[in-house]
């Protein structure tokens, strides 16, 4: 019921693009976040209304 | 609505549907039906996951948002790229090598029937209602806007949606997706581009960016923990992560997306191309309505943008309340005026600033604002004076009230075909969605269980009609559901969390059973709806309460009491 008698067994994993490894790749999409987050941060801070 | 807008937004339409039937021709197993017989490219998934996300609410309301509240709403999504990650490494993996059809069919395997069950009833519960508002809400804001007919714009819309998800499965949803969020993309692009391009002679990017920051609508990253304010840096990241986690992980719309991959790789790449891309746009579609925002100081916008409550109100409206709207309304129209000339003494002090004498208080700019607030929160209570217990919120007006009075002929159309793409990427993709499950989690579970093949296609495809037409029932009298309306929106977050920690046990608790998880759940459940009672604390937070509990009752329960478990199953070894 859950397999289609058709399909291999084997599920194809494949590589990750750009990277060796999918740690550094996962690492990169965190380090990217990290960025935009300082970034959005500092676009906060530059137009902040003084109070 | 001129000509050209016509003929941009039926040529996008028609364009949209054709390539997807063309793209889906061909014999179809119940396999390729649901999941496009596994042979979709990362690209074509990652653009599917993010239309399916973005309905045309998110792109009309969000830069509404921007308008009212600023852009800190850009930090709903910073806990998302964080879920992608989280989902690549765990969720992918275990879902293909299991060879599972839906996510919850991978519940049965691990644990048995009945949580299977109760997951998949919630799923259909909640999307089944989701359906419906995504169909009802830009239905009713384009009526209002352009004067269409609401029932007229909910049947085109369902229409066009069915003319493609019900021959084509999977694939059509998929490649019209891909070209839906193309045609977003080129919306919001050109959207912020008209709107930069708009502002008055002699003022700047640069200086509508000062007025913005100056009137608080640049705060994009707020530090402070507080659990009652909604958006801030920490329920972004943990709450937002948590709401993702659920919604990409549990929610068979989103994973039905990423299911269709050809391999692992494709599907992971998939989901952290969405995590890569997801904040930046939504930045963009914030900043946009900031520009709105800027616009408007120079450009008097009309107090209240709902035209049909107001019109409503002019027409029938008992006279103390017409008399207190109009008093508003001066009241409005002073207030703007001194708004507007106060900000272009401070762009031109900015420019060039008098030699000796102080610079402009940016205080005064956010008293002008607070005039213009208070004048719009008059003509609203006069609103309500007029029809008692009515709520209003004219956030979603906002921006098409922007774009069909400024924007230039053939750009109107252009922002309206990716509204509508914006709605039917995601109609289409839950439908799907809605039909897949009811087809393989109940109907071939517990029905019919050893129908040849061309059978379940036949059902998905009844099933898929069958969602469709109970949208447009739901969409046709979204009107008088009134506060219904907001508790749908509300059960999203009720049951995401308990969904989520029923796959947390399942994935990462070895002793889970399923007994112990289906306790959890309802444990989970009642815990939400005390916290959503008896507390004050942001929604975000009720997927971690709900998660939270769940795992833990589930896997004192799994101790406590005994249940078939099958670990196999978490290996991706067939059950």
């Amino acid at each position: 019921m859950h397999t289609s008698k058709t399909e291999p067994l084997e599920v194809e994993e494949g590589s990750p693009p750009l990277f060796s490894t999918w740690g550094r790749l996962y690492a990169a999409v965190i380090g990217f976040l990290g960025l935009l987050i300082l970034l959005f941060y500092l676009f906060t801070q530059a137009y902040r209304a003084p109070s | 609505m001129k000509p050209l807008d016509w003929i941009v937004l039926l040529v996008s339409l028609v364009a949209i549907v054709g390539y997807g039937l063309h793209k889906s021709r061909g014999k179809q197993t119940i396999r390729d039906y649901i999941l496009a017989g596994k042979t979709m490219p990362w690209w074509a998934m990652g653009l599917s996951i993010m239309a399916t996300q973005a309905s045309a609410i998110t792109f009309i309301g969000t830069t509404g948002q921007a308008y009212t509240d600023g852009m800190r709403f850009v930090q709903f999504y910073f806990g998302l790229p964080l879920a992608m990650v989280i989902l690549s490494a765990t969720v992918v993996p275990l879902f293909h090598r299991a060879r599972v059809v839906t996510a919850y069919e991978f519940l049965e395997q691990r644990f048995d029937a009945k949580t299977r069950l109760a997951a998949s009833l919630i799923f259909l519960i909640q999307r089944g209602l989701g359906v419906g508002l995504a169909l009802y809400a830009p239905a009713v804001v384009l009526s209002v806007i352009f004067g269409w007919s609401e029932r007229a714009t909910v049947l085109l819309m369902a229409g066009i949606v069915l003319c493609y998800a019900v021959p084509g499965g999977v694939k059509a949803v998929t490649w019209t997706d891909v070209q839906q969020m193309m045609l977003i993309f080129l919306g919001v692009f050109a959207a912020f581009a008209t709107a930069v391009l708009l502002l008055p002679p002699g003022v700047r990017f640069a200086d509508a960016l000062y007025l913005a920051g100056v009137s608080g609508k640049l705060n994009a990253v707020d530090l402070s923990f507080d659990l009652q304010n909604r958006y801030n840096l920490w329920s972004g990241l943990i709450g937002g992560m948590f709401l993702a986690l659920s919604y990409f992980g549990c929610d068979q719309s989103q994973v039905q997306r990423y299911l269709t991959g050809k391999s692992i790789a494709h599907s992971r790449v998939s989901l952290l191309f969405n995590g890569l891309v997801k904040v930046p746009l939504q930045f963009f579609i914030l900043l946009t309505g900031t520009m709105v925002f800027a616009f408007f100081l120079f450009e008097k916008p009309p107090m209240l943008f709902n035209r049909a409550e107001t019109a409503r109100l002019e027409q029938a409206a008992p006279a103390a309340a017409r008399a207190e709207y109009r008093a508003a309304l001066e009241q409005y129209d002073r207030a703007h005026a001194e708004r507007r000339a106060l900000a272009l003494r401070m762009i031109e002090t900015r420019k060039n600033p008098p030699p000796g004498a102080a610079a402009l208080n940016p205080a005064e700019l956010r008293a002008a604002n607070q005039a213009v607030q208070e004048a719009r929160r008059k003509g609203i209570e006069a609103l309500q004076a007029a029809s008692p217990g009515a709520s209003y919120d004219d956030t979603n007006y906002i921006f098409l009230t922007f774009v069909t009075r400024y924007f230039p002929v053939g750009m109107v159309g252009l922002i309206i075909a990716a509204i509508f793409a914006a709605a039917m990427s995601t109609i289409s993709a839950e439908l799907n969605a809605l039909a897949s499950t009811t087809v393989i989690d109940l109907y071939r579970r517990f029905l019919r269980r050893d129908a040849p093949d061309r059978h379940y296609v036949v059902a998905a495809k009844t099933a898929t009609v069958f969602w469709g037409l109970y949208a447009a029932t739901f969409a046709f009298f979204g009107g008088r559901l009134g506060s219904l309306i907001e508790a749908v929106n509300m059960v999203g977050s009720l049951f995401y969390g308990s969904l989520l920690g029923v796959f947390v046990l399942a994935f990462g608790v070895r002793r889970a059973t399923g007994t112990g998880a289906f306790l959890g759940l309802i444990a989970g459940e009642l815990a939400v709806v005390l916290t959503s009672r008896l507390t004050s604390i942001s929604y975000l937070w009720y997927n971690v309460v709900g998660c939270l509990v769940v795992v833990m009752v589930g896997w004192v329960a799994s101790r406590l009491v005994g249940s078939r478990n099958t670990p196999g199953a978490i290996r991706g070894e067939p059950a």
